[in-house]
């Protein structure tokens, strides 16, 4: 089969990669210099740049403009079935999960949850807005919307550890185009990118809760396992 | 359709379910269907048609028309209903091969598989597309040997899991991380998007019930066809994919 595509940056990718393991690097050391790595890994500096963009863009590496490249903290793990339910989430606990509470809502998060399925007006909903953070470093801004009748089943419905399985949940995740006004709260850069992930909680065939959440994807995997029937 | 190409389909049925014309292999052209069976190439095209409607047979443009249609039964997809998914919304999808290379494991793929280093292993990177819009770029890795002449396989014609299942692999657990990150250069362009623009991206590793890693692949979805992916339902505290439900 012809080779049609010169795919050598995802090569580079690999090799760098391999030079933060190999040297044990850790958070906040610094890499190379782009002149001294490009002839490490013998390519041109172009190509070495193309690299450590892609890898600057997956949340593995940050540069400091007039320094250099330096490797990041690891990304938080959250697995995605616990999405809204965070402190169901062990391992997300255990890598030092808190929230802090905010009352800054962005324009197009507020207008999803007026337009969704919740039958009660959008000002009457119990609504909670956090900050959350892995290590002290903002990891996403999440907004929860519970109908009010639905609190005398579930009181805390997005704090619960325990999840009841006549709840069904559905899940989206798209990539969303941020405005200025989350700069500051998340601590962004020109190089991270946001995902928006929307629960939708259901009991009986009843939309009781929203969770929509503006997730830093440089910062955060989501996980999930899926069993296929044997 | 006339009852002719109905006749010619059910020999060219018997063929196939004879093994006559073999799994992998194309049919004779249409141009000598016609000659064999004497009759027309309209209809010979015809019946052809009608069997590739049925699974049983796929053209490819420039290539002739092959038998795609197994007695294996495929379950164990990683997007299986991708292609239902798409096809439901308008989209015909179509799988492009960018690259495919013959490599060691080296660092990245020794501790993905827990392999050596020099273990050979078999990359291809494709570019899905639907209706001839881009959707997304797959950078898959196997270990060589798990697919007998994997070389000369066209993955044009075939998926990577009727091939496992074919050399009697069977996946079991699939994990999944989804994130986001950025597009540049090459791949950019590829997806039709500007330079740096946003992605999700999934990274994905199947194993058998063994706990043996089959493969390894690499994501970058255009956000535009995210919700065919990403998509998911919680039921009895189950995690399931959309494109997995089918």
């Amino acid at each position: 089969m012809p080779k049609m595509y010169n795919l050598l940056s995802l090569d580079i990718e690999e090799q760098v990669k391999q030079y933060i393991d190999e040297h044990n690097l850790q958070p906040g050391d610094k890499l190379p210099s782009e002149r001294d790595f490009s002839t490490m890994l013998n390519v041109t500096r172009v190509t070495l740049r193309h690299a450590l963009e892609v890898l600057i863009s997956e949340g593995i590496i940050e540069r400091h403009p007039g320094s250099g490249y330096y490797l990041c903290p690891p990304k938080a793990d959250r697995e995605l079935l616990y999405y809204c339910f965070p402190y169901k989430d062990c391992a997300l606990i255990n890598e030092g999960y808190a929230t802090e509470k905010i009352s800054f809502i962005p324009e197009q998060i507020r207008n999803i949850a007026a337009n969704s399925a919740l039958p009660t007006a959008y000002d009457d909903l119990i609504s909670n807005y956090v900050l959350e953070t892995v290590a002290d470093r903002p990891i996403g801004l999440t907004y929860m919307f519970q109908q009010p009748e639905s609190t005398l089943l579930f009181p805390y419905l997005f704090e619960m550890n325990d999840i009841p399985d006549e709840l069904t949940i559905t899940q989206t995740i798209r990539v969303f185009s941020y405005e200025e006004d989350l700069v500051e709260p998340l601590h962004l850069t020109s190089s991270d990118s946001l995902l928006l992930i929307s629960n939708f909680v259901h009991y009986r065939s009843q939309t009781i809760g929203i969770s929509l959440s503006l997730c830093v994807g440089s910062r955060v995997n989501l996980v999930t396992s899926i069993t296929l029937p044997e | 359709m006339s009852d002719n190409a109905t006749e010619v389909s059910q020999i060219i049925r018997e063929h196939i379910l004879d093994k006559t014309y073999a799994y992998g292999t194309t049919i004779p052209s249409e141009r000598d269907l016609a000659q064999t069976l004497q009759v027309n190439r309209n209809v010979i095209r015809n019946a052809i048609d009608l069997l590739i409607e049925e699974g049983l047979l796929k053209r490819v443009q420039g290539k002739g028309t092959y038998v795609i249609k197994t007695d294996i039964d495929d379950s164990a997809i990683h997007f299986k209903g991708m292609s239902e998914l798409l096809r439901q919304a308008g989209y015909t999808p179509n799988s492009k091969v960018l690259t495919t290379k013959t490599r060691a494991a080296g660092h990245k793929y020794s501790n993905i598989f827990h392999i050596s280093n020099d273990t050979k292993m078999f990359q291809i990177v494709r570019l899905r597309s639907g209706n001839n819009i881009p959707i997304s770029i797959e950078n898959t890795t196997i270990l060589h040997e798990s697919i007998q002449h994997v070389e000369e396989i066209d993955f044009q014609v075939y998926s990577l899991y009727d091939m496992f299942s074919i050399n009697k692999i069977h996946i079991h657990t699939i994990r999944h991380v989804f994130s986001s990150s950025k597009t540049y250069n090459t791949f950019a362009r590829l997806l039709g998007l500007e330079e740096g623009s946003p992605i999700v991206s999934i990274e994905i590793i199947s194993s058998t019930k063994d706990g043996l890693v089959a493969e390894h692949t690499e994501v970058m979805v255009v956000p535009a066809f995210a919700k065919y992916y990403t998509d998911g339902i919680i039921r009895n505290g189950e995690f399931h994919l959309s494109s997995q439900l089918f």
